[in-house]
C-alpha cells in the first residue's frame, strides 16, 4: 500500500492516471502531454508500474500502458486529486477551489 | 477449470438436488394431519428444484467460457472467477438447506440472525471483489481497442459490484426479511445482466480490432 501512496503523492503521476482513464496509451504518447524528458517519465511510469496502478503490453516496438486500478485506489486517487497533494501550496489551493 | 475444481462444484449441485429431493419427499410422506399442521408452501418444490438446476446450468457455461479460446481470458481472471464461483456455490447449498430446512417445518435458531449474517457475509465478498475486477488482466491477445473497451468495462462493474455489496450489507443489518430478500434476487439479476455486459463489450472490442 506504501507504494500506491507514493505512486499517487506525485501529480505527474495523477496525471498520468487521469490520461490513462480515457483509453491506454503508449509511453510516447504520454510524455508529449508532459514537459519532462524521457528518463523522467520512464521513472514514474515504473513507479506506477512497481505499485501495480498500471499495466504495460508490449507490440513491436511501443508499449502501451493501460490502466489497473481497484476501486479503493480510484477513490484515494480522486481524494489526493481533490485534496492536490503533492502540488505547489498555490497550485494545491487552486486545486482544492475547483 | 480444471477437473478438480468441475468436480468440487458439481458436487456442489448434486448435494443442492439431494437436499431439495429429501426435503420435498419428506413432505410428501408426511400424514394429512401433521402436512396441515405446516405452513403450505405451494412453490416450494418449485424453488427447490430450480436452484439445482440453475446452478447446473451456470456450471456448464462458466465452464466451457473459461475453458474458450475465442477470447481466451487471462489467468488472474480465470482464478478470480473461479474463486468467486467455489464461493457462491458452496454458500448456495448451505442457502438451500435453510430453504429446505423451512419447507419441513423446522425453526431457524437464533431468529433471522443466520440469514442476516449470510447476506452480510455475502455482501463484503461481492464488494472485496468489485475492488478487484479493475486489476484483473485483459483477455490474451488484445488490441489497443480492446484495451480501452476492457479498461472501462472492468472499472464499471468494478464500481457496480462494490456499490451492490455495500447496499446488501447495509441492507441485511437495516432492511425487513422480505425486503432483503427481494434486494438479493435483485442484486443476483444486475450481477448476471453486468456480467452479460461486460463480456459482449469485450467480444465486440475482439471482434472489432480483428
Amino acid at each position: 500500500m506504501n507504494q500506491v501512496f507514493k505512486a499517487l503523492s506525485d501529480p505527474t503521476r495523477r496525471r498520468v492516471l487521469q490520461l490513462l482513464r480515457e483509453r491506454p496509451m503508449t509511453a510516447g504518447e504520454l510524455a508529449g502531454h508532459f514537459g519532462s524528458t524521457k528518463g523522467t517519465m520512464s521513472a514514474h511510469f515504473s513507479v506506477l508500474r512497481e505499485a501495480d496502478l498500471i499495466e504495460a503490453h508490449k507490440s513491436g516496438k511501443s508499449i502501451t500502458y493501460s490502466l489497473k486500478l481497484s476501486v479503493l485506489e480510484d477513490a484515494l486517487l480522486a481524494f489526493a486529486e481533490t485534496l492536490g497533494i503533492g502540488l505547489s501550496p498555490d497550485a494545491s489551493r487552486v486545486a482544492k477551489a475547483r | 477449470m480444471n477437473r478438480y475444481l468441475k468436480q468440487v462444484l458439481g458436487g456442489a449441485v448434486a448435494m443442492m438436488l439431494i437436499v431439495a429431493l429429501a426435503a420435498i419427499a419428506w413432505r410428501l410422506q408426511m400424514s394429512p394431519e401433521d402436512a396441515g399442521k405446516l405452513r403450505p408452501r405451494p412453490l416450494g418444490p418449485l424453488i427447490l428444484l430450480s436452484i439445482p438446476a440453475i446452478f447446473a446450468v451456470l456450471l456448464a457455461i462458466s465452464a466451457r467460457k473459461l475453458d474458450a479460446r475465442d477470447p481466451e481470458i487471462s489467468q488472474d481472471n480465470t482464478r478470480h472467477v473461479q474463486g468467486a464461483m467455489v464461493f457462491s456455490f458452496l454458500g448456495m447449498v448451505a442457502c438451500q438447506a435453510w430453504i429446505a430446512f423451512m419447507y419441513v417445518g423446522g425453526e431457524m435458531p437464533g431468529g433471522d440472525t443466520p440469514v442476516r449474517g449470510a447476506v452480510v457475509l455475502v455482501g463484503v465478498a461481492m464488494a472485496v471483489r468489485g475492488n478487484f475486477v479493475g486489476k484483473l488482466s485483459p483477455p490474451a491477445g488484445a488490441g489497443s481497442i480492446c484495451l480501452a473497451v476492457w479498461a472501462r468495462a472492468a472499472r464499471r462493474m468494478g464500481l457496480s459490484l462494490v456499490l451492490l455489496g455495500t447496499l446488501l450489507t447495509v441492507g441485511a443489518l437495516a432492511l425487513p426479511l422480505r425486503p432483503l430478500f427481494a434486494m438479493l434476487m435483485a442484486s443476483a439479476v444486475v450481477v448476471v445482466v453486468i456480467s452479460i455486459a461486460h463480456h459482449a463489450a469485450i467480444k465486440l472490442a475482439l471482434r472489432t480490432q480483428g
